[in-house]
């Protein structure tokens, strides 16, 4: 019997000894113990340390299980961060107030040229605070970037062809200053 | 994030390009090249464009009135030679891209920081170049934004360079 009921005490400290070595000041696992125990009412806040415990052993042995624990909940925590991302509620899109710069992302331009299409009203919703910081509904990021795929892009950016066919070649750039020039004071 | 620039170093390098410069074919070709090759971003504006328009049309009558190229240009309309110069300035906004014009620049409140020196009918050409200045340097303090114009004159450029452009 002796050796029996000494063997599962070692085992616990054996697991335990490496996980106290490496827990920082600041428990991460501390915030998870207080949410079970507050949300299992039987288990009471006077077990939060046995759960905190628990919680470390089963995350930080080395065994497979253990392992692959891990590996699932990395998983689980990557997959619930890209959700909220990439799925916004459908509340926080309507009332949800970007900055230049996240406009600018989402629109694919320069964040002085968000900031210029908000300053000349083209962003409707957008504001600039009095310490100057521009905010622009996320509603109507959307509904730009929208409008703007749907309009046909002109595509030919030969300026030399077009300048040839309409005939501006044919005209001396003498005579494109005076013409332009007439009128004005002499410089 | 040009580091090396010649004109701004550690910044973006604008210009904001007066109709005359546009209009003029050699010069335009050759900014527009400079633009491809990497020397800075140029930026202008639909006022500039309207500009740029009304000179055209100024150009080709001036030039329909001399007998020795008459006959060339009376071959084209005046609506198919509009229309032309329309496809000219839009072979321009698709090289730059939608961020070619400046926008804002007719704020009354805007146009009052033009200083009183720029001519009447460039003032709208010296806003853009001051709205494109202020919101370039609240991103990088070392962007800097020049003003090309056949007309320095009018376009005040001590003034000018006083508020950074």
């Amino acid at each position: 019997m002796k050796p029996k009921s000494k063997s599962p005490k070692k085992m616990k400290l054996a697991l335990k000894e490496p996980s106290t070595a490496v827990r920082p000041r600041i428990d991460p696992l501390a915030a998870v113990a207080l949410g079970l125990v507050s949300k299992i009412p039987s288990l009471g806040l006077r077990r939060m340390p046995q759960v905190l415990d628990a919680l470390h052993e089963v995350l930080e042995g080395s065994d497979t299980i253990a392992r692959a624990t891990r590996t699932r909940l990395q998983m689980h925590l990557i997959k619930i961060s890209d959700k909220l991302i990439t799925e916004p509620s459908h509340k926080s899109d309507d009332t949800d107030l970007l900055t230049t710069e996240q406009a600018a992302q989402l629109m694919g331009h320069s964040r002085p040229y968000v900031a210029m299409l908000i300053d000349s009203n083209k962003l409707k919703g957008a504001s600039v605070s009095e310490g100057g910081h521009r905010r622009v509904p996320r509603s109507t990021v959307l509904a730009w970037v929208k409008k703007t795929n749907l309009k046909t892009k002109v595509v030919d950016t030969d300026y030399r062809t077009a300048a040839s066919k309409a005939g501006m070649y044919d005209i001396t750039e003498e005579q494109f200053v005076k013409i332009t020039t007439k009128g004005k004071r002499g410089r | 994030m040009v580091v090396k620039h010649p004109l701004s170093p550690g910044g973006l390098t604008y210009a904001v390009l007066d109709a005359n410069t546009l209009l003029a074919p050699r010069l335009a070709d050759l900014l527009f090249d400079l633009y491809l090759v990497g020397l800075y971003y140029p930026r202008w504006a639909e006022q500039i464009e309207a500009e740029f328009l009304r000179n055209w049309a100024k150009v080709t009558q001036s030039v329909a009135k001399r007998p020795s190229q008459s006959t060339q240009r009376q071959t084209n309309s005046k609506t198919s030679s509009d229309r032309r110069a329309v496809k000219r300035l839009a072979t321009f906004r698709a090289a730059v891209g939608d961020e070619c014009h400046v926008s804002g620049f007719d704020d009354p409140l805007r146009l009052e920081k033009v200083p009183p020196q720029v001519d009447l009918n460039d003032r709208h050409v010296a806003c853009a170049a001051i709205v494109l200045q202020k919101i370039c340097v609240e991103t990088n303090k070392l962007d800097q934004v020049f003003l090309v114009t056949k007309n320095l004159v009018d376009l005040a450029p001590i003034e000018m360079s006083r508020l950074g452009v």
